[in-house]
């Protein structure tokens, strides 16, 4: 297992999560899911080592991230927190290049095998036509993928995205949501793990191998799409009433909520 | 900014490969030179730019009859301009590390308290009066240097470090009890006058003496803001995302902080409060330059210099009775106004 948590316990005030334990692997999607402050971005954030353990710890490599310099993790672990802010007038490369801070070192030119990781992840996520452009000039869809080229950038065994697609259109969504899949290709070796907070449950269960379900400062289900999509637990964990059939397209499953008492005006 | 050419694909040399970059410092150090020339030759004693030039190369002859001439700008003007490319130099340097560290516009040395613990512990020593004025400049220092400490250590809260919002309002907060208490000492003193005249920033009567005491200090600080520029970048992108690429965030803050207390604190130790320098050259670096802190520094750096000495310039034009730290407000605001019209992205 490239990164696990194993009783962790965090938060800010108190503890949101309690005694997670978690394990990721090279070459799974992993989407993340859950109701508002169930503790998705907490996760995200202990994991990636922004937030301090309360409890418990996260292992990456087999080694305690606490024990090791934010170099060494960062050469093997790349997040890209929620809405993210480039600093006015830097382009989209410098900001790819970004990525390459924890394999380069100052004063020391940058070689070829960081600037084909660069070209390489500007290629990935669709963002070399905007490589010499300003990141502050981009649209939203624009931005987050030069933001994700630069995570790319990192060549990390694992990539934690904080909800990439929250602020997308949908064709952005699904484009960055393609970009991101596809570094974890099936069963691959070398392949990240791909870790990804969504609200969308059609997104977790269209492009993931796997979903978690968080709530209740806990795990409430973590399984393949179709064993965490239910009915059950997205009433558990959302307080929603959900039907969900399958999808005709993809043969994923296909969700539609609405309130316990209110009615779904897509059900007719 | 629209129509800049694309940059290098080198992460390293992106920046030092405009020529913007170059014109800027060839420019500014060209205006430091004949601004300092210019200045050499104001006073009482007027003296040709072209005899400046011949003083300050030769060696004075005792027998020549402008004897006098040689040692009034090599010992008496020539440590004022010295000071005034130092303190330009430093209290730009100074807001460049506070804003990037800070990733607030407003960030200055005279947010983060620096200036205002300098200017409570001038106008205390201003107001003992007498023989207490020669302590005047390291008095300043140490109040700038202690008020950055106070800052950093109230904004700091056990387990979670600092964050740059809790640091500005910290310096905002102390800021305004030492300048309530400065207001205090000034009122009940007979000395309001020069303590006031300190306050808005004055390079009369820099000599060697000043000259020595801080050069140590900004040579030092300069150097050392060398190695911070890469988590200076970095820490552009916003907390999470610098951890994530390895930087340590809160030692990169630590350095920064304490290096524009030692800049900021130095120049206004011999120089009084001139805060507008800070603020402005390294936004006018960053409009013309971009965020890239590797070209950033050595730009604020050499156009703090030009902006103080031809400010100096102005104040011995006029006479001295109008300040310098008025000057660098007066040349800097409008200037930074067009640039800041003209990018109208920002913010």
């Amino acid at each position: 297992m490239t990164l696990a948590c194993e009783g962790l316990s965090a938060g800010y005030d108190g503890d949101v999560l309690r005694g997670v334990s978690l394990a990721f692997a090279r070459g799974e999607r992993t989407a993340i899911i859950g109701a508002n402050g169930c503790g998705k971005s907490t996760l995200l954030r202990t994991l990636s080592g922004q937030l301090r353990a309360r409890a418990g710890r996260v292992t990456l490599e087999s080694r305690d991230v606490r024990a090791m310099a934010p170099r060494w993790v960062a050469q093997r672990l790349a997040f890209l927190p929620q809405s993210p802010e480039a600093p006015w007038g830097l382009s989209v490369r410098e900001l790819v290049w970004f990525g390459r801070t924890p394999h380069t070192r100052a004063f020391v030119r940058a070689g070829g095998e960081d600037e084909a990781a660069v070209e390489g992840a500007l290629r990935a996520s669709g963002a070399a036509h905007l490589a010499d452009k300003r990141v502050h000039e981009l649209s939203g869809g624009e931005r987050q993928r030069a933001w994700v080229a630069s995570c790319l950038a990192q060549q990390t065994g694992v990539l934690l995205l904080d909800e990439p697609t929250s602020a997308l259109d949908p064709r952005h969504q699904l484009e960055v949501l393609e970009v991101v899949c596809a570094q974890a290709g099936a069963g691959a070796e070398r392949a990240p793990a791909v870790v990804v907070v969504l609200h969308d449950l059609n997104h977790a269960g269209r492009f993931f191998d796997r979903v978690v379900l968080l709530g209740g400062g806990g795990v409430l289900a973590d399984g393949p799409p179709g064993d965490v999509l239910t009915r059950e637990h997205l009433l558990r964990g959302y307080g929603v009433d959900a039907a969900i059939t399958e999808d005709p397209d993809t043969g994923r499953p296909w969700v539609r909520v609405r309130t316990p008492s209110g009615q779904d005006p897509s059900v007719t | 900014m629209p129509g800049v050419p694309p940059e290098g694909t080198r992460a390293g040399v992106s920046g030092f490969a405009r020529p913007r970059f170059w014109i800027i410092v060839v420019l500014g150090l060209a205006s430091v030179v004949v601004g300092g020339v210019l200045s050499l030759g104001l006073g009482t004693e007027r003296i040709a730019p072209i005899d400046v030039v011949h003083h300050l190369l030769s060696e004075p002859d005792p027998s020549d009859d402008t004897a006098f001439q040689a040692t009034i700008v090599r010992e008496i003007r020539l440590p004022r301009v010295i000071v005034a490319t130092m303190v330009g130099a430093a209290l730009a340097v100074a807001g460049v590390l506070l804003q990037g560290v800070m990733r607030n516009p407003l960030a200055a040395p005279n947010v983060v308290g620096v200036t205002a613990g300098a200017g409570l512990a001038a106008t205390i020593v201003i107001a003992l009066g007498g023989a207490a004025a020669i302590y005047l400049p390291p008095a300043a220092f140490v109040g700038a240097l202690a008020a950055g400490l106070c800052v950093y250590v109230l904004s700091w809260v056990p387990g979670a470090g600092t964050t740059p919002v809790r640091m500005v309002l910290a310096g905002v907060a102390i800021t305004a009890v030492l300048t309530a208490l400065t207001s205090t000492v000034m009122i009940s003193s007979n000395r309001a006058q020069q303590a006031a005249l300190w306050m808005a920033g004055t390079l009369t009567g820099a000599s060697w003496i000043e000259l020595r005491l801080i050069a140590p200090y900004v040579f030092v600080g300069l150097l050392a803001a060398v190695p911070l520029v890469r988590s200076l970048d970095v820490l552009q992108l916003g907390e999470g995302s610098a951890r994530s690429l390895g930087v340590r965030t809160e030692r990169a803050r630590f350095l920064a902080i304490g290096l524009a207390s030692l800049l900021a604190g130095a120049g206004v130790a011999v120089a009084g409060l001139i805060g507008f320098v800070g603020l402005i050259v390294p936004h006018v670096c960053r409009l013309l330059l971009g965020p890239r802190h590797g070209p950033l520094l050595p730009a604020a750096m050499v156009l703090g210099a030009a902006l103080l000495v031809w400010a100096d310039l102005g104040a011995r034009i006029v006479g001295d009775r109008v300040p310098v730290g008025v000057l660098t407000a007066l040349l800097g605001g409008p200037y930074f106004l067009v640039l800041l019209r003209r990018a109208r992205m920002i913010g």
